[in-house]
């Protein structure tokens, strides 16, 4: 009797959850490819390339550390119907495994159709011949903002247009279509910074975290040393009191870092170093919409260094 | 060339056709009469070289306008020398763009093959080793039995995780303790993925869903130590089960998130009810009356989202012990308030109450309290940095009937210093109070530590 007791509590708590939830809706909405993605910059270019042939939703917002989403119940209710899950694929979200696991969505799994690994065809920087925890919170597969080097975002989008195109062959000429726009003004764009960028070099730059090398190595752009001493490791004093030494050997033009790192010790070492400081994030939302606002943004910023030094 | 070609052969008719038609017509028609068929001859050779005029005339335009695409084309993709990278710069990023947009991967690129979201490495198994020290200083301590010494140093405990898929099916789990005396597995279990309705489920040995505090290893919990809440209820390993759990998250349009889960297994349970009944806390760490006893579980946990920055959680947990039909009720709830990756605000409680109707029954009888124990937690947390954070725990246990230690709580404040995100410095106050006992203070220093595989577990 008791037995029948729990089983039965179990059913109708099912049985209101399911009819509560209205699953009739989550179905119909189900008729579109649903995408996922692990941060905004993802989902911009799945909205591109699918079009009107996918939703998509993304778990991490603009305003924090991809490396530190927080992560709610909620983000594996967005995984369980999913078809995709898009994804930097260099361990850059720790998060997302439980999550995966969590949403029990065998289809996202590694290596399964719907996993979609944008690093795919790109050329990983800093990736490490040994991994130890002696060297911070290193990422064992090499550095995960590959994002931030615009080339690369061309590649990033091939890679969804390449998921999209085989999980749903019927759109394919669609997902053509909108990637050859997407890449189309990704290059116009491209040229255009590297234009005005070549104008203004040579730029020397501090940042906090090991976070713009791409964008650095993409642009030329000289790279004097991080705020952070490792990835990961907030500095002492005796580590800043040598970056601004550092800053001041090198006559560093600027400094840049993300809103989600401690503001104080980066304005502490501009200050000392005399030189602008900006606060730019890494993937679009808020105020800058798009990417190109976010490389847009920082270009100017690099630009209007240049101007103010040669006045 | 061409273009020569075609002016050269238009100033030719232009001037034959002049010379042609310039030729004076005399009287003399007779004479002339070969003329004026040399002229015919020579009208129409005019107007075919007129018509051939015109097609060269065409082609040149179509080969003016190519022409002319082609320069817009070039110069809407601004191949003008630059100041300082030159042209051949911006030709190879443009070279570049091309083959990024053709899809042709660059040799050094990565490919296909080393997708590695969560997995360290093909075959071998992510792992991991946790490490519990500290220091305690009491100011006025009684042996309780099982509680660390006064004024010591230990070594509390240290784990060694394995984790890794079997299969694309199975995910396993191996987590090993070592305490000072012994060495026990204290989970193993499989993680199937491919059930029917996208079923979560477990099979093998694990910490068992009661409550929200009982699935977390004491390396992950906020404070140091002992619980004396928690403990009463579910032992002070906390309640493990072996068995089988499955789990459903149920999808849904809106804000919240429910998920059910339900347990069957055995597992080792501290059986409060056959205790002595001396109302003191050593009586719970002696009398070791364990029962292996077949339990069922369900719970329900709702998970609402409140904006970008907050979220609420709501858990109800029914656990119902064969044993001497022991039934254990429980409620938690979680709120996390984070404005900043690295700053934010936690809230969290949790309830139990156990009910022993046998037990009960016959104290009852007896003519003694026949109330069941029940207690609660609460704990805040403030983190303001990276590296710094606070929080307070209160938690209390009545047991009016005095099976076990009567009455008791827990007063905790702590400071904790995570210097990375594998190691943590925690340095906490405590002032413990016992029903039958002095007022127990303690301060702790504990370093906790973890290597290997980086991932985060969801909470």
């Amino acid at each position: 009797m008791k037995k029948i007791n729990i089983f039965l509590i179990l059913a109708l708590m099912a049985l209101f959850i399911h009819i509560s939830l209205n699953p009739a809706a989550v179905e119909a909405a189900g008729k579109k490819l649903n995408i996922v993605t692990s941060m905004s910059l993802f989902e911009e270019a799945a909205r591109e390339i699918g079009g009107e042939h996918v939703n998509v939703s993304n778990l991490g917002p603009h305003d924090q550390d991809l490396h530190f989403v927080l992560i709610k119940p909620s983000h594996i209710n967005l995984l369980i119907n999913a078809d995709v899950i898009v994804h930097t694929g260099l361990m850059g979200e720790p998060w997302l495994p439980a999550l995966l696991e969590s949403a029990s969505n065998r289809n996202l799994m590694p290596g399964n159709p719907g996993d979609c690994d944008t690093s795919v065809g790109i050329k990983i920087l800093e990736k490490p011949a040994t991994v130890s925890r002696e060297m911070g919170d290193v990422h064992p597969a090499g550095n995960p903002h590959f994002w931030l080097d615009p080339v690369n975002i061309i590649i990033i989008g091939s890679n969804i247009k390449n998921k999209l195109s085989s999980l749903d062959p019927a759109h394919k000429a669609d997902f053509e279509k909108n990637f050859a726009a997407f890449s189309d003004k990704w290059k116009k764009l491209t040229l255009g910074w590297a234009k005005r960028l070549d104008a203004v070099r040579p730029v020397k730059t501090i940042d906090y975290h090991v976070s713009w090398s791409y964008f650095y190595e993409r642009f030329k752009i000289e790279h004097i040393c991080t705020i952070e001493p490792k990835p990961g490791i907030k500095p002492s004093g005796a580590h800043l009191a040598g970056v601004i030494a550092k800053g001041k050997e090198q006559k560093v033009d600027c400094m840049i870092a993300e809103p989600f790192f401690p503001q104080k010790d980066i304005n502490m070492v501009a200050n000392e170093l005399k030189v602008p400081f900006f606060v730019v994030q890494q993937t679009p939302g808020g105020k800058l919409k798009k990417m190109e606002d976010v490389f847009e943004v920082l270009i100017a910023f690099l630009e209007s260094v240049k101007k103010k030094e040669s006045k | 060339m061409r273009n020569k070609i075609i002016k050269f052969s238009l100033i030719a008719n232009i001037i034959l056709a002049a010379v042609i038609f310039s030729v004076p017509v005399t009287a003399a028609a007779a004479e002339n009469a070969v003329s004026e068929k040399l002229v015919r001859e020579l009208i129409n050779e005019v107007k075919e070289l007129k018509k051939s005029n015109e097609v060269l005339k065409a082609e040149l335009d179509a080969v003016k306008k190519e022409q002319s695409d082609i320069q817009k084309k070039v110069a809407s993709l601004s191949l003008s020398p630059s100041p300082s990278a030159g042209a051949e710069g911006l030709s190879d990023l443009e070279k570049e763009l091309n083959a990024a947009a053709a899809g042709s991967v660059s040799p050094g690129a990565k490919t296909e093959a080393q997708n590695t979201l969560g997995m360290a490495g093909a075959t071998n198994p992510d792992m991991g080793v946790v490490g519990i020290a500290s220091y305690t200083a009491a100011k006025k301590y009684e042996d309780q039995g099982g509680s660390p010494s006064a004024n010591t140093f230990s070594f509390d405990e240290a784990e060694l995780n394995f984790s890794g898929y079997v299969d694309p099916f199975h995910k396993y789990d191996l987590v090993l303790g070592f305490h000072e005396d012994e060495v026990g597995v204290e989970e193993a279990y499989l993680t199937k993925f491919d059930l029917p309705m996208k079923l979560a489920g477990r099979l093998g040995k694990f910490r068992s869903s009661m409550g929200f505090i009982n699935q977390h290893h004491v390396d992950e919990l906020p404070w140091a130590g002992e619980h004396v809440f928690l403990d009463s209820f579910l032992g002070e390993e906390g309640l493990v089960t072996t068995g089988l759990e499955l789990k459903k998250t149920f999808a849904s349009k809106g804000k919240w998130t429910p998920t059910l889960s339900y347990e069957l297994g055995s597992g080792h349970e501290y059986d409060m009810a056959a205790g002595t009944g001396t109302p003191n806390r050593l009586a719970m760490h002696l009398d070791k009356s364990f029962a292996r006893d077949r339990r069922n579980l369900i719970r329900l946990r709702n998970h609402f989202d409140i904006g970008e920055k907050k979220d609420f959680a709501l858990g109800l947990s029914y656990l119902d012990s064969d044993h001497r039909s022991l039934k254990t009720y429980g409620a938690d709830f979680q709120y996390r308030y984070r404005p900043q990756s690295y700053q934010g605000l936690t809230l969290l409680g949790e309830f139990m109450r156990r009910d022993d109707r046998a037990y009960n029954e016959k104290r009852r009888v007896a003519g003694l309290n026949d109330k069941s124990p029940q207690g609660y937690m609460l704990n805040l947390e403030y983190q303001w940095d990276p590296v710094w954070k606070a929080g307070a725990v209160y938690s209390r246990f009545d047991d009016p009937a005095g099976i076990l230690s009567g009455k008791c709580d827990s007063k905790i404040v702590y400071i904790a210093h995570p210097q990375t995100e594998f190691t943590r410095y925690l340095l906490q106050y405590e002032q413990r109070e016992m029903a039958g006992l002095e007022k127990d203070h303690r301060t702790t220093l504990q370093l906790i530590f973890s290597t290997g595989y980086h991932r985060h577990k969801l909470k």
